[in-house]
């Protein structure tokens, strides 16, 4: 690198006060305006409540089907009523517009992490999206003024007008004023950072270049952005606790009921059972795997006694087959075995007097705990100990040999080197099993289900999903479902703590 | 070699050929003798089945004959079109009451709401005809001339979801009554008549012959059991009998299909048709006529059948527990360790075996499957059932969309980990730590399965094939795998590539990514599988677009398909297979989704037991 002759200008990643004020200020607008990318209320493509209702801007520039679905009717060729495709495709492109414009903004503020030259460069950026922004805008409300003006050219009694615009809900929207106003403050303080970027500051010779630890923030943003978008946002879905909604329901203020769903779970009696009831197969059946969370060690140093090595890949192999199966084929398999036209009723005539009698397994409600763990152990027992098994490899041999000089034999080698050497895995197993106690996971439940078994089998996540999809009452699947995340957070919290007091590390 | 004893150790030490003989010979001798006793010196039972089928002709003496275990076919029309009549809100449902708005405003400048509509007319089928052949629609309004709008299109439309288009004269009879002068008020009454009634489909039945409850009773109970020999002439006690005799329903709940078995074909053939014409009688309280009930003919399915596949059964067994019993006698191994593999024997026997049995109904003769013959060897080999399933529409679609899913959907997901994972091992990024476990921590917190699925909602992924890759690009689980393991590559390598002047990316692609194939291997599996059985998602989201299920969730659905056929979830053909085969069709269906796995797997697990090893334990 060249020696830098002393120069009075400012190294390319100073910032000077006004600088910082241009940058700062449109760096949060920006920010401001990502919002309205991701979340329905700032939509700005909202025409109405029946148009684009509850959905983003993401899917409102880039779905046409998704955008007319709850139309129906009214998209409907030959209706009278019918709105104009041409219509909603012009309000498509101006939300296409808006979202290119934010895109850019977004890149622009990316860029601003470089140095000053970046900084002038990019500044141009924000500016040129906040234009499509506005654009964007434009067009989308012409596409609305004529969905006004061919709805009101109907040929329609005046009273109908009223009542054709108040069924399609059809008002100017709430926030489309507030977006030609976060528009334009974009427009203004982009073009108060290129004003200052281009006249206050000279930078004209420096070459464009970012700071490394920029750089792969930048390169890392895309997978945020992701999981913030499937991980974080949908939290925003929590709101629907607080109303009494149904699919299909816009979330109005007069469905808002605030914390009685709450309330409801602990005061109704039919609800507070169920869930007595829920919460007891969900906790009944986790305990059950603890309880038998030992079974692949066992499975493992049994395997490790065996001397053939052949012998124990090929078991390993062939036991974790099952694991590789979805629960529907578990189902299957099941099916096959001990339907009514399954295995065990093929051979009933033999079986018979071994007091197996010709019915259908499956359904009855008889031990349903004892079934669910046995097929879990079926599915997942030479899995879980492919771990131990290579902890076990793990183990010092020379313990070994140190004992058998002792005179120990093989049992007290097991009891006192194998067991204390896979103790630590097993510790952090099972405390991830004690913290996720209460989600058991919805498809294995689901695909045993039947109208038999019912009350024994149906867990909290399965509970979660017969209600909310299957009898329709999102809100108090809602409630559940928040009560469960922060349960199960709060565990794992707890039992991480009981991992750093007892082992001195934490499991997550 | 420790001391530890076994049997017959004390003497002799045997060396490896020499147990392997003895071990191997005592296992075909017993074979051998197994064998020899079955085929030549035990006197065999050969079997022969027969099938055949009791039609319940007049189900309406059978409510008469006042046995309330059968229930009897009602029309209940309104029954049958329920979702058309409540479910205003939802899209495909309401439709009686979203069809007479659509009539209305298109022709009468009205507008009204199907919510409206729905409180101004009221549906009730009619208490005074018992038949359950006439609807009773009340219409109220404050405009006379929209009562007599709404009056003409209710007419039409329940015509049409009765018959496909409104009505004609010999399918219903309409007459209207006034329920006051001034005309806002009117009842219908709907009549479909008898002769429409005939050409009903099911779904207005609303309810059905129920015969398998009292018949499985009947073929418990030892009186009837002993009846049945006497009417065929046997002489053989009730136990005997009933483990002779079984039944099964048909599509059409007043058609059984029975089969019988006995050791000849005569005794088979008069065991099925006293059979039948117990149960006739037993219905029908006594006694029963022609008209009332019918047995067929029996046809025969097996003659000259051994009762089970003995000889091979016997023999396979025989030889198990004498190489397990030679084996402990000469491998001069500790009893524990014998007891080990015996273990592992079986617990790997039970692990396979499904599969065998599943393959072997699939390749096996149909009727033997249906028979429930096909249990240890299949009989009668052929890939019919492969071609046709696989020949499907709705499978090839399944298969195609998992395919491109399994493909597509963990390439993307392991570039993305990988890249991901690699990022976050600089420790340069700013606030890499924050940014981290940010990441990490939603694999612990969920937000739940509403809040998931309205998020879907309104980014537009309901129905869409994107669904199934965008949000599994991101897995915490396997970023952590892959910082882990890119943590191990010594950083000189990383180094001397950045003094060499190599961008991020270049580095990344000329030596991270070849040095972290067995991670990416890895979890490419894990990828694979969990894309391959993924059903969740499927079901949850693609209720709209059925042309995009994934295998897992088509087999679902077929599984859950007894004997009431849902045809708005499969197609014609499919409902046609499931019919006439049905558990064939199942297991080819499962076969199908199981065996890519099967194939794939001994490469599969040469990667995932060191990819354990590789990632660690914490998770």
């Amino acid at each position: 690198m060249a020696e830098l002759a002393p120069r009075k200008r400012l190294a390319p990643i100073d910032q000077t006060g006004p600088e910082r004020a241009a940058l700062w200020a449109h760096r949060i607008v920006i920010l401001l305006v990502f919002l309205m990318v991701f979340f329905p209320p700032f939509n700005p493509g909202r025409i109405s409540a029946q148009i684009s209702g509850n959905l983003t801007l993401l899917t409102s520039a880039t779905s046409f089907s998704t955008v007319t679905t709850k139309l129906g009717a009214y998209m409907t060729e030959g209706n009278r009523f019918a709105l104009r495709a041409a219509d909603m495709r012009q309000s498509m492109m101006g939300c296409a517009m808006i979202l290119a414009g934010v895109v850019l903004a977004g890149i622009g503020a990316c860029v601003s992490l470089g140095n000053r030259k970046m900084r002038r460069i990019g500044a141009w950026l924000p500016l040129a999206g906040g234009v499509l922004i506005l654009s964007g805008l434009w067009v989308n409300r012409a596409a609305y003024q004529n969905i006004d003006a061919f709805v009101r050219g109907m040929d329609l009694p005046a009273s109908h007008i009223e009542e054709h615009l108040n069924n399609l809900a059809l008002q100017w929207p709430a926030f489309a004023n507030a977006a030609w106003l976060i528009g334009g403050i974009l427009t203004a303080a982009a073009a108060l950072a290129v004003i200052v970027f281009t006249y206050r500051v000279k930078c004209a010779d420096d070459k464009a270049e970012m700071e490394e630890k920029y750089k792969l923030f930048i390169m890392f943003l895309p997978v945020l952005l992701l999981s913030f978008v499937f991980a974080y946002l949908p939290i925003y879905g929590w709101r629907y606790a607080f109303y009494d909604a149904k699919a299909g329901d816009e979330l109005t203020r007069d469905i808002f009921v605030g914390f009685n769903n709450f309330s409801m779970l602990i005061n109704d009696p039919g609800f507070s059972a169920k869930i007595v009831q829920v919460l007891r197969n969900t906790l009944i059946m986790s305990g059950l795997g603890i309880a038998t969370s030992w079974l692949p060690i066992a499975f493992a140093i049994l395997l490790a006694e065996v001397r053939y090595t052949k012998f124990q890949r090929t078991v390993q192999t062939l036991t974790t087959i099952p694991n590789f199966l979805s629960w529907v084929l578990v189902y299957a398999v099941a099916l096959s075995i001990f339907a009514a036209d399954g295995l065990i009723n093929n051979l009933a005539s033999i079986l018979s007097t071994a007091g197996f009698a010709r019915t259908d397994y499956l359904a009855s409600a008889d031990g349903t705990w004892i079934k669910m763990l046995l097929w879990g152990t079926w599915k997942g027992l030479g899995w879980s100990a492919i771990i131990y098994v290579a902890g076990i490899a793990g183990i010092d041999q020379q313990l070994y040999e140190a004992a058998r000089v002792d005179g120990a034999n093989r049992f007290r080698c097991i009891w006192h080197i194998t067991i204390p050497g896979l103790i630590p895995t097993y510790m952090v197993m099972l405390l991830m099993s004690v913290a996720g106690i209460l989600s058991n996971g919805m498809e294995q439940y689901l695909v045993f289900s039947n109208p038999y078994n019912g009350d024994y089998i149906q867990v909290l996540d399965l509970y979660v999903y017969n209600l909310g999809i299957g009898s329709n009452q999102l809100s108090v699947s809602t409630v559940i479902g928040i009560l469960k995340s922060v349960i199960a957070v709060i565990l794992l919290f707890g039992a991480n703590g009981i991992s750093k007091a007892v082992r001195g590390e934490s499991i997550i | 070699m420790d001391d530890r004893k076994g049997f017959l150790s004390q003497r002799v030490t045997l060396k490896f050929w020499q147990k392997l003989l003895l071990i191997l010979g005592c296992t075909v001798l017993a074979a051998g003798a197994a064998y020899v006793y079955c085929e030549h010196i035990a006197s065999p039972v050969y079997s022969s089945s027969v099938r055949t089928q009791l039609h319940v002709l007049d189900t309406e003496t059978l409510t008469a004959s006042g046995d309330s275990s059968m229930t009897v076919v009602t029309l209940d029309i309104l029954g049958g079109l329920r979702d058309e009549f409540t479910n205003v809100g939802s899209k495909n449902k309401g439709l009686f009451y979203r069809n007479i708005s659509d009539e209305i405003n298109a022709s009468a400048g009205v507008l009204l709401k199907p919510k409206d509509i729905k409180n101004m007319i009221n549906a009730v089928t009619d208490p005074a005809d018992e038949s359950g052949q006439t609807v009773l629609l009340t219409v109220k309004n404050d405009d006379p001339e929209t009562v007599r709008r709404l009056a003409d299109a209710a007419v039409n439309q329940l015509g049409t979801l009765i018959f496909g288009a409104p009505a004609a004269e010999n399918q219903a009879a309409v007459s209207e009554t006034p329920l006051n002068e001034a005309g806002t008020a009117v009842q219908i009454a709907y009549r479909v008549t008898d002769e429409a009634v005939k050409a009903l489909p099911d779904k207005f039945l609303g309810k059905s012959l129920d015969l398998v409850t009292p018949i499985t009773a009947f073929l418990r109970d030892d009186a009837f059991c002993s009846r049945v020999a006497q009417t065929a002439g046997i002489d053989a006690k009730a136990g005997e009998i009933r483990k002779h005799m079984s039944f099964t329903t048909t599509a059409d709940p007043a058609v059984l299909t029975l089969m019988a078995s006995w050791t000849d074909t005569e005794g088979a053939k008069k065991l099925a048709q006293a059979e039948g014409e117990e149960i006739a009688r037993t219905v029908f309280g006594g006694s029963f006529d022609p008209w009332q009930a019918a047995v067929d003919e029996p046809s025969v399915t097996a003659e000259n059948v051994k009762e089970w596949p003995v000889t091979p059964a016997i023999v396979i067994i025989t030889a198990l527990i004498a190489l397990v019993i030679s084996y402990a006698l000469f491998s001069q191994q500790p009893a524990f360790d014998t007891l080990i593999i015996i273990f592992f024997i079986l617990f790997t026997f039970i692990c396979v075996f499904p599969f065998y049995y599943l393959f072997i109904n699939t390749i096996s003769d149909n009727s033997l499957v249906a028979g429930g013959q096909i249990n240890f060897l299949p009989q009668g080999i052929h890939f019919r059932n492969y071609e046709r399933i696989l020949g499907q529409e709705e499978l090839k679609n399944a298969l195609i969309v998992t395919l491109a899913r399994t493909l597509l959907g963990t390439a993307l997901m392991v570039l993305t980990s990988a890249w991901a994972g690699y990022l976050v091992t600089k420790q340069k990024m700013w606030h890499r730590s924050l940014w981290y476990r940010a990441l990490v921590v939603t694999m612990y917190f969920n937000a739940g399965l509403i809040p998931w699925y309205t998020n879907m909602l309104m980014l537009g992924l309901t129905g869409n094939f994107l669904a199934y890759i965008i949000p599994g690009m991101v897995a915490p689980y396997n970023i952590i795998l892959v910082k882990t393991y890119i943590e191990s590559i010594p950083s000189s390598l990383e180094e001397s590539a950045i003094i060499d002047g190599a961008s991020t990316g270049k580095v990344f692609l000329r030596i991270i990514l070849p040095l972290s194939v067995p991670i990416l291997a890895t979890i490419s599996i894990f990828g694979a599988v969990g894309n391959w059985n993924s059903f969740q998602d499927s079901l949850l989201l693609m209720t709209s677009a059925p042309h995009l299920y994934t295998l897992q969730h088509r087999l679902y659905i077929y599984l859950n398909q007894t004997t009431s056929i849902n045809t708005e979830q499969i197609s014609e053909q499919m409902a046609q297979n499931l019919l006439n085969n049905g558990v064939t069709t199942k297991y080819t269906i499962a076969m199908i989704t199981i065996i890519p796995i099967l194939l794939v797997y001994p490469i599969m697990q040469r990667y995932f037991v060191k990819g354990i090893m590789l990632g660690a334990v914490k998770g």
